[in-house]
């Protein structure tokens, strides 16, 4: 019994005799999250404070949000009320602003599970702390862009008869469509991405109902079901949490192929065209990447989260946004190549009218936010810089809803009938709603933020558990247990 | 046999699977311990027996529920409604393969988070054995031993150093243990659906709910519950053949067909206002002229509601004021609302309605 | 009640016959109760017109010539507008190669626009206003459209019924030439042509034949049942 080796439990740091060895600790410290321990219930109070406590300046903007839903809401409202046409949509640009916000909105929501999902199956380790904001983007962004095809409704109030439901007329809905391909797979993958991100909760909310009293602590007890971290229900849980991250994958990748299918299945030209599905999956990924960053900066400093959102982390999502827009890079490169050199005479006219029409300065402005802006990302200095990222990820905000406008109205404004082309410019009650989409959102993430715990704080001990220390010569580094 | 139900808290994870080993070699069985943390440690780092799980096979049967009800939905009602689109015959392969998997996935993970509820018994609301403390970093180990080990039991958890240690008299067994074939059904079905399905409401809460959703949602469309927005084009603006207010002629109007009254002649040679002819013209009227103008003439017939202005008073003294051949003329080519009776009246029979109508006079 | 004949309904346009005088547009507006849009509303291209003339010109003034194109919906017989149609509101009749427009199941997704690559497909944006006394005039065999809601050249599909009706009370065959859409009914100088491609005497069949054929954006593939006769030059100089 007396010469048994034990463990440290891991938030406790054994003490260093040598000063040099110290030191060189403290840093990699400094670096590193999952190697910064604390006594979990210091980071959980970390995690919880924020949620109590709201200050005017939360107070201001979570008003302003709220009246920019308001705003897009009334919008609607009078939109149905009086018909679309007070809307600027005509007659060969039959889908514009709402489509555009449609596909940008559904875009931002999947880097949340690529990075929850993928980079979990991957075994990334920066991945800890940031899936859980990254979930949300998720699972506000879909709920957002599912609205817009409601708004975009001729008849709104019929929406439910493209539901499969045996109604009064003996009709169902035509799965021919590529709409009714949309609806099924953006169900799928919102109801999905909401128990994803609701089972990797459990924990948390148990640990929520641990560390509060009244009110939340009826709420997070109802919510949490009663976990108590068994072995089975965490063996169950890891399980469930895998197969959802095998399973959303697929069904993240065929959201966005779908959606490009809404256009790629029209026989217009600019449309028409094969690699539609994996250069819109990729643009999707490139822009959630960046609305994942603006929502991490945020977040760590509204929520004095330094702890746990290190820059470490940041420049994890600066790589992979550096490496999305590359592959952005190539697949626009390859749906213009193609039918430049074919030279058929509407898609002639589309590039004359990007390279030096009236289109020309959006066009320019893309390209240099999607593909030279992110560029500058290779340099160490703008990967740690906070602020730079930030610039960095809105302007690919920018540039990607430009290239979606492009796509959409503007592609559509240029067909087979010459008599037929128009030009569309947004109007007011579009642009309401727009604005408006983006203030819910925000919204949505000011209202979790004060009910959710924005960070796995489980997942986050697993990795300190499972980190420790290496010497290598004179160095001291990182290494990883890998439990399975 | 009365049990007692210990728990402790320890810091590391050495001293947990040496308790746990030592509460084994006490002989109380794996199945009687459970470890709570709020960290996944996984079984076989503390010596424990791995854990089986049947969430996969959830969330296999949700795969082929899911399977199936796209093919229902796709092919099922493409056959039922046979509609060649755009020429991509009854039942098009393609689209069918994107629902397949899209509802595929989604009967997946559905059911995985299903599985995931009921093998660990979730929800459960009322109060467990268990520590807070638990999440803050801590590994609880919780053991159901007889009353006459427990204080052994008790002593090899603090001898390990547990600290927040807890004792509990139970009455009943946590885990029901398999007996007879009975007993061991019945512990089929606690292991399947939790110790006390029937004392949870919380299963039935949500089918009753489910079934009511689904059945209110079904009776506002079939019209059980009818909600009145007019959007069906039901209400037209047009006016069909048989309906909606005829509209009288502009004031100015006048026949461009047939005789036209030229002052001084009249307008066909008059039939004198015999009693035949007015026995005749009573008849005639009957038939003729009294669904709008009535019995009496007074215009009341029982079609006139349905005119704007109403027909005339023949009674009137403005109508009696015409000269005969005027009313000769109307009664051919009709009169505003009214129609040419041309058809229905002879010559004739013209002027014994025109005797028949004078002698209305009052 | 007897079964009805397979009939592929079909449109011959002469274009060397055509002056662009828009009769037919006329005809069409008041045979369909097709809305009649402000000025304002048909600068922003939001106009309702069935079938209208497209006019392109060649050359530069003073020596410009006129061509033009009356367009409506092209009947195809592999419609790309139907498939993408969540409600099946644009549907398929087989039995008379009609593409048909049910009002009342649309929803105003407008995807059928998108990928109709003729362009003869209309919204209604706002709620159709017809002022006294023009209700009067609107054609109680054809729905009013709501708000919200695709429509399209039907064929004049109300007149296809009523004549089939009618041979069918009388107990005959449907005679070529007895359907007549408005905008055949109204062509001055008879540059359309009706009838039913299925019957090898009718006078559309007759003149599918014609050397002059040709099948508008035909690389597409969409198989459309109008047929455009085009000869020698435009008969329209400016």
């Amino acid at each position: 019994m007396s010469e048994r080796k034990t463990d440290q439990a891991f938030w406790r740091r054994p003490a260093i005799a040598d000063e040099t060895e110290a030191h060189q600790i403290e840093d990699v410290r400094q670096q590193h999250l999952l190697l910064d321990p604390r006594y979990p219930l210091d980071s959980d109070r970390d995690v919880l404070d924020p949620m109590y406590r709201s200050s005017k300046r939360y107070w201001f903007f979570f008003a302003l949000f709220a009246g920019l839903v308001l705003m897009m809401f009334t919008t609607w409202t009078v939109q149905m009320w009086l018909g679309l046409g007070i809307t600027g949509l005509k007659r060969p640009t039959m889908w514009a602003l709402y489509i555009v916000n449609f596909v940008y909105f559904i875009g931002i929501g999947h880097a949340g599970t690529f990075i929850s999902a993928a980079l979990r199956v991957l075994k990334v380790e920066w991945r800890r702390p940031i899936s859980r904001a990254a979930e949300l983007v998720t699972v506000f962004g879909l709920m957002t862009a599912a609205l817009f095809p409601l708004i975009h409704l001729g008849r709104t109030w019929k929406f439910y008869w493209l539901i499969p439901y045996p109604n009064e007329r003996q009709l169902w809905p035509s799965f021919h469509s590529p709409l009714l391909w949309d609806l099924t797979a953006i169900t799928t993958y919102l109801s999905c991405s909401i128990l994803f991100a609701y089972i990797s909760l459990l924990p948390d909310l148990a640990m929520a109902r641990d560390h509060t009293s009244g009110w939340r602590h009826i709420l997070y007890s109802v919510l949490a079901l009663g976990w108590r971290g068994t072995e089975r229900e965490w063996s169950n849980h890891e399980t469930a949490l895998n197969i959802f991250s095998y399973a959303i994958i697929p069904v993240m990748f065929s959201v966005h192929t779908i959606v490009s299918w809404d256009f790629a299945m029209a026989i217009q030209p600019g449309w028409h065209s094969t690699i539609f599905g994996p250069y819109f999956v990729v643009g999707a990924l490139f822009s959630g990447a960046g609305a994942v960053i603006i929502a991490l900066t945020i977040i760590r400093k509204a929520m004095r989260l330094q702890y746990f959102l290190r820059t470490e982390h940041l420049e994890g999502m600066a790589k992979l946004m550096l490496l999305l827009s590359f592959a952005w890079d190539y697949f626009y490169f390859n749906d213009v190549l193609v039918p430049w050199y074919g030279q058929a005479p509407v898609e002639k006219s589309l590039f004359a009218l990007f390279a030096s029409g009236r289109v020309a300065p959006l066009f320019y402005l893309m390209i240099f936010a999607n593909a030279i802006v992110p560029v500058t990302l290779v340099f160490k200095r703008v990967r740690t810089s906070i602020v730079g990222l930030f610039i960095v990820s809105l302007f690919i905000q920018i540039g990607m809803y430009i290239e979606r406008f492009l796509i959409v109205p503007v592609g559509l404004g240029q067909n087979e009938i010459p008599f037929a082309w128009g030009v569309y410019v947004p109007y007011l009650p579009e642009s309401l709603i727009s604005i408006g989409a983006f203030g819910l959102v925000i919204f949505l993430f000011f209202l979790i933020s004060r009910f959710f715990p924005l960070i796995p704080s489980w997942e986050v001990y697993e990795g300190q558990v499972l980190q420790g220390l290496r010497r290598i010569g004179r160095a001291i580094l990182p290494t990883r247990a890998e439990p399975d | 046999m009365a049990k007692n139900l210990l728990i402790g808290l320890f810091h590391e994870a050495t001293p947990t699977a040496d308790t746990l080993a030592q509460l084994r070699e006490l002989g109380i069985p794996d199945d009687c311990v459970t470890v709570m943390s709020g960290i996944p440690y996984r079984p076989e780092w503390l010596g424990r027996p791995p854990v089986r799980g049947r969430v996969p096979m959830f969330a296999l049967i949700g795969a082929g529920l899911g399977l199936v009800t796209a093919f229902v939905l796709t092919w099922g009602l493409w056959l039922l409604y046979p509609l060649n689109q755009g020429g991509q015959g009854i039942t098009p392969v393609p689209p069918t393969l994107i629902i397949l998997f899209e509802v595929t996935m989604l009967g997946t993970m559905w059911a995985a988070f299903v599985g995931l509820l009921l093998e660990n018994r979730f929800p459960i609301f009322k109060s467990q054995l268990y520590d807070p403390r638990i999440t803050e970093g801590h590994i609880g180990v919780l053991a159901e031993v007889d009353a006459e080990l427990a204080d052994k039991a008790e002593a090899i958890l603090k001898a390990n150093g547990a600290h927040h240690l807890q004792r509990v008299e139970e009455k009943y067994p946590l885990f029901a243990r398999p007996g007879n074939l009975l007993d061991r059904l019945k512990a089929r079905v606690t292991t399947l659906f939790g110790p006390d399905l029937l004392q949870r409401p919380f299963w039935l809460v949500v089918a009753v709910g489910i079934v009511v959703l689904l059945a209110v949602g079904a009776f506002i469309p079939y019209g059980i519950f009818p909600v009145a927005i007019p959007t069906q084009m039901e209400h037209q603006v047009s006016i069909g053949f048989q309906q909606g207010p005829r509209l009288a002629a502009p004031a100015a109007a006048v026949p461009v067909q047939g005789p036209v009254l030229i002052a001084g002649q009249p307008a066909s040679t008059p039939y004198p206002a015999t009693a035949d002819s007015l026995q005749r013209g009573k008849v005639l009227y009957d038939l003729t002229c009294v669904v709008c103008h009535g019995a009496s003439g007074d215009g009341n017939g029982r079609l006139s509601g349905f005119f704007v202005p109403k027909p005339a008073d023949l009674t009137s003294a403005r109508t009696q004021a015409f000269s005969d051949s005027q009313i000769f003329l109307v009664i051919t080519q009709g009169f505003g609302a009214m129609p040419s009776l041309a058809e229905n009246l002879d010559v004739q029979n013209r002027w014994d309605v025109i005797n028949y109508v004078r002698s209305l006079k009052k | 009640m007897a079964k009805t004949p397979h009939r592929e309904w079909a449109m011959i346009i002469d274009l060397d016959k055509c002056t662009g005088c828009g009769a037919c547009v006329v005809a069409c507006h008041a045979e369909n109760n097709v809305p009649i849009q402000t000025e304002q509303e048909i600068a922003r291209g939001r106009g309702i017109h069935w079938i209208h003339i497209e006019r392109y010109w060649e050359g530069a003034f003073p020596r410009v010539k006129a061509n033009f194109l009356p367009l409506l919906c092209q009947q195809c017989e592999r419609a790309p507008c139907e498939p993408v149609c969540p409600v099946y509101a644009s549907v398929r009749s087989d039995r008379e190669n009609l593409n048909l427009q049910v009002y009342n199941r649309c929803v105003g997704t407008r995807y059928c626009q998108n990928n109709d690559p003729y362009k003869v497909r209309f919204f209604n944006w706002f709620e159709p206003v017809f002022d006294e006394p023009l209700n009067q005039q609107l054609n109680p065999d054809v729905t009013v459209r709501s708000a919200g809601v695709m429509e399209k050249c039907t064929f004049c599909v109300q007149r296809i019924r009523r004549a089939e009706e009618r041979a069918l009370a009388e107990n005959r065959a449907l005679r070529d030439g007895e359907v007549i859409p408005a905008c055949v009914q109204t062509c001055p100088p008879s540059a359309l042509v009706f009838g039913d491609l299925a019957d090898p005497n009718s006078a559309v069949a007759k003149l599918a034949g014609d050397r002059r054929k040709f099948k508008l954006l035909e690389h597409l593939g969409t198989e459309p049942a109008i047929v455009y006769l085009k000869g020698g030059e435009s008969n329209v100089r400016a």
